[in-house]
């Protein structure tokens, strides 16, 4: 099985042979080079991808050209400016690869196309929304309720292997402190 | 002037017909609900197993610390779709509570109704993945607001985007909302009076 094909089988939604390759059918194998972008704030987005090899960053920048991550992706995880394809709105997010990257990308209309197809598709993607909803929601709650150090233990619970792939100041940016922070941080554990 | 009543909303929704909108109501168990002020659509320690549609009325979403002050997450008015997908999709008890700030009439779904009606009528199964993607549109444009915007540039947003805030949430709910102090609230209040003459 594919790591996209576990990907799709954690969600509690029964696809059909049929509905299962139509849905694998929308993706193609693409690689993106290091530092290159796979979506840009400013324009309207068509496509999404499943990350198989790599590491991506989702940032803002603001207007006077500071950036803020807002996430960081590895391997398993679906990548794309998600509000701007649902909403058709200009998107506002930057998605850069930090690391030479393979990913499977589709093209979201097909996506929705096969919705009318194959309701199990849609109640696949109503999952896969929810469980997006809830990370945010968690991630927030995280800001809120937690000290950085608690969240610095958090972001490596969930990026294990990370901090050896990408430079501290992504990770720092990440949790939404500064580098110094987060050497004191890391200083303190060691 | 908008209607919102759950047909004219479901019709809008889904664009369908008048009547297969209510066939759809008419195989659906729901429930027409009067929460007087103070009450509760959901309260935190409890499960969460039902949406609801906000005939009329107002819904104050929040979280309330140990010290018993509450963090005010989100307003809800008519027309709108109340549930809290957390506790929902999880399973779990919730850590919010929703509250009636006014008298508030709403229509409840039981889940497990929503999702045997899911396999009759595709059609509201669309209608519950946009509301979750607008909820997730919603979250995470509110996680950039406060990360990037001024709170006066988020006061700005805010009374631009639902007026109705303003005009029927108390003032110290509204700050909560905003992630800023009373008192800066009336500060910002005092500026736009000032700019808007």
């Amino acid at each position: 099985m594919t790591a996209l094909q576990k990907f799709i089988k954690q969600f509690p939604v029964v696809l059909s042979d049929e509905a299962l390759a139509a849905l694998l059918g929308i993706f193609r194998p693409a690689s993106l080079e290091q530092y290159t972008y796979f979506a840009m704030e400013g324009r309207i987005e068509t496509s999404f991808g499943f990350v198989e090899s790599g590491v991506l960053r989702a940032f803002y920048r603001t207007t006077r050209g500071k950036e803020y991550n807002r996430a960081l992706l590895e391997p398993g995880e679906f990548v794309g400016a998600y509000s701007a394809l649902i909403s058709g709105q200009v998107n506002h997010i930057n998605i850069q690869a930090l690391t030479p990257c393979n990913i499977l990308v589709a093209d979201y209309r097909q996506l929705t196309v096969l919705f009318d197809q194959y309701q199990a598709i849609e109640r696949l993607v109503r999952h896969i929304s929810e469980s997006y909803y809830l990370f945010l929601e968690n991630k927030e709650l995280q800001i809120i309720l937690h000290t950085v150090e608690e969240r610095y233990e958090f972001f490596k619970q969930a990026h294990p292997t990370l901090e050896n792939l990408i430079p501290q100041y992504h990770i720092a940016s990440y949790l939404g402190i500064t580098p110094t922070q987060l050497s004191r941080i890391r200083a303190k554990k060691l | 002037m908008q209607q919102h009543d759950i047909q004219s909303i479901l019709q809008r929704e889904l664009q369908l017909p008048p009547n297969e909108i209510s066939s759809f109501i008419a195989a659906i168990p729901h429930q027409a609900k009067t929460l007087a002020k103070h009450d509760f659509f959901l309260q935190a320690g409890k499960h969460c197993t039902s949406v609801a549609f906000i005939v009329s009325g107002t819904l104050l979403y929040y979280r309330e610390n140990d010290n018993a002050d509450k963090q005010v997450c989100d307003v809800l008015f008519e027309g709108a779709w109340a549930t809290y997908i957390h506790s929902l999709v999880t399973k779990t008890p919730s850590d919010m509570n929703i509250q009636a700030l006014e008298e508030t009439h709403i229509v409840e779904i039981q889940q497990q109704d929503l999702e045997i009606a899911f396999e009759q009528f595709p059609q509201l199964e669309r209608l519950s993945r946009r509301l979750t993607e607008a909820s997730f549109i919603q979250i995470a444009q509110r996680a950039a607001d406060l990360q990037f915007l001024s709170a006066e540039e988020r006061y700005a947003k805010m009374m631009k985007e639902e007026p109705r805030l303003f005009e029927r949430v108390p003032q110290y709910y509204l700050a909560s909302l905003l992630g800023i102090a009373p008192q800066s609230l009336s500060r910002i209040r005092k500026e736009f009076s000032f700019s808007s003459r």
